[in-house]
């Protein structure tokens, strides 16, 4: 790797002042899993990193009114065994676990993994799921957006230059919800996913009728797709196995996969289909509680 | 693999065909190029410069025009870069064709077939697709914009 200047603020203010002295030159370095890996190819070359580790701000993991709050900085391994967060949402404790491995999850970040917006991690497709927000903050103010809206294309996001990803909010999970993240391996278990599905099913009182849906896919298009048509084919209508399956089936033109050696785009969009019929069926058992 | 685009222009065939011919001007309405340059027969180098999130890539390399018809409206060219730090280049055999399609109007039909080679190619042909995709729309927006100026 080429010579960097190596930054490595305590406050907020000090990682503004660092990426307003080197603009463009500068990148912001949380884990480093995913940026290390592009440095040592040379396909990033900045001439500034600046460190996040010492940013006690970017620290820690509370609940405020009502909303689970993440620090960028919380390692994906203490996500995974924080109680805090398993008690709001035991998706998010499942998802982080099925992170590479242990090692990769003890450095990898929570916000340096979403920043990253690489479409075949795990964790954004169960936060899409989970309708999560994350909050940007610059020298100008503060703004939330939802995780979607974020996640712009391949390694692209919407943070504006001068911005820092601070938190992750993640929302409570409404009453008689269930909510199942599946992750499709045919290699190794540490590999990232041939396809990924996140869905999140909200029950009427009767048990029966989907009031509100929401499904996430990942590793099948530049980010992770929301299947919208295929909440829209649940809600409001029982929840039968026909329903669900109809409403996978609709998955499967929506992708955009691409053909590498974890399979073929025509395999993919079957397994976007399979994948996500059976993330409604665990969905759906969870909601029921059984 | 091969990128099909296609746009139509408030411009004849002919305002069009006067204005892609020139090639280190068409040059610069491909976004990230720069330092375009003949160097001999139909040949031109250049650079350009692209970025995905944290990537950046710095492609030289040259364009060499291999038919250019105006009795059929066809262009035919070559482009080989590659970026020496990062260790990958790209080859692509591109093509142009007009046709009118309604007074004053004319359609250009852009067909590429890119290889990436190297890192590039190992990096992810997706990732390079996108991007490519998105550098041609832009580029067609461009062309659209010199069209209209009358340039």
């Amino acid at each position: 790797m080429a010579d960097v200047l190596y930054q490595e603020p305590e406050t907020l203010d000090g990682v503004f002042d660092a990426l307003q002295q080197y603009g463009d030159d500068a990148l912001l370095l949380a884990g480093g899993t995913g940026l290390v890996n592009l440095m040592k190819q040379r396909l990033a070359q900045p001439s500034c990193l600046v460190g996040l580790r010492k940013v006690a701000a970017l620290q820690g993991v509370q609940r405020s009114d009502g909303d689970l709050q993440i620090g960028a900085m919380v390692t994906q391994r203490d996500a995974e065994t924080s109680d805090v967060i398993r008690v709001h949402s035991a998706l998010l404790t499942e998802t982080y676990g099925r992170v590479a491995s242990v090692r990769i999850r003890n450095v990898a970040t929570v916000g340096g993994g979403l920043a990253h917006a690489d479409p075949s991690q795990d964790p954004p497709v169960s936060l899409i799921a989970l309708g999560a927000r994350v909050r940007l903050q610059s020298r100008q103010g503060t703004r939330e957006l939802p995780l979607e809206d974020f996640l712009v294309d391949y390694y692209e996001t919407a943070r504006q230059p001068g911005e820092v990803l601070t938190h992750v909010i993640v929302p409570p999970q409404s009453a008689r919800s269930g909510a199942v993240y599946l992750k499709y391996l045919p290699r190794t278990e540490d590999d990232y996913a041939t396809v990924s599905v996140a869905a999140l099913l909200v029950l009427d009182a009767d048990g029966v009728t989907c009031r509100d849906a929401r499904i996430a896919l990942g590793a099948v298009g530049p980010t992770i797709l929301r299947a919208r048509a295929a909440e829209d084919m649940l809600r409001g209508r029982a929840v039968t196995a026909d329903a669900m399956r109809a409403a996978a089936a609709s998955v499967k033109p929506a992708v955009d996969p691409a053909t590498d050696y974890r399979g073929s785009a025509e395999y993919k969009r079957d397994m976007a289909e399979v994948f996500t019929r059976r993330a409604l069926e665990g969905a759906l058992a969870r909601a029921q509680g059984r | 693999m091969v990128f099909e685009q296609r746009c139509v222009f408030d411009a004849s065939c002919d305002a069009l065909w006067d204005l892609i011919v020139k090639v280190p001007e068409v040059a610069l309405c491909i976004p990230g190029v720069s330092n375009v340059a003949p160097v001999e027969g139909n040949s031109f180098r250049g650079r350009m410069n692209l970025s995905i999130g944290p990537i950046r890539l710095g492609l030289e390399g040259t364009v060499t025009i291999q038919t250019q018809d105006r009795a059929t409206w066809r262009s035919v060219m070559r482009a080989e870069a590659a970026d020496r730090r990062v260790g990958g280049g790209m080859k692509a055999d591109m093509s142009m064709e007009l046709r009118e399609v309604g007074n004053q109007q004319s359609e250009l039909l852009i067909s590429t077939n890119l290889t990436l080679l190297g890192k590039l190619g190992e990096f992810g042909q997706p990732v390079i697709r996108r991007k490519a995709d998105s550098i041609l729309q832009e580029f067609a927006r461009n062309l659209q914009s010199r069209v209209s100026a009358g340039a």
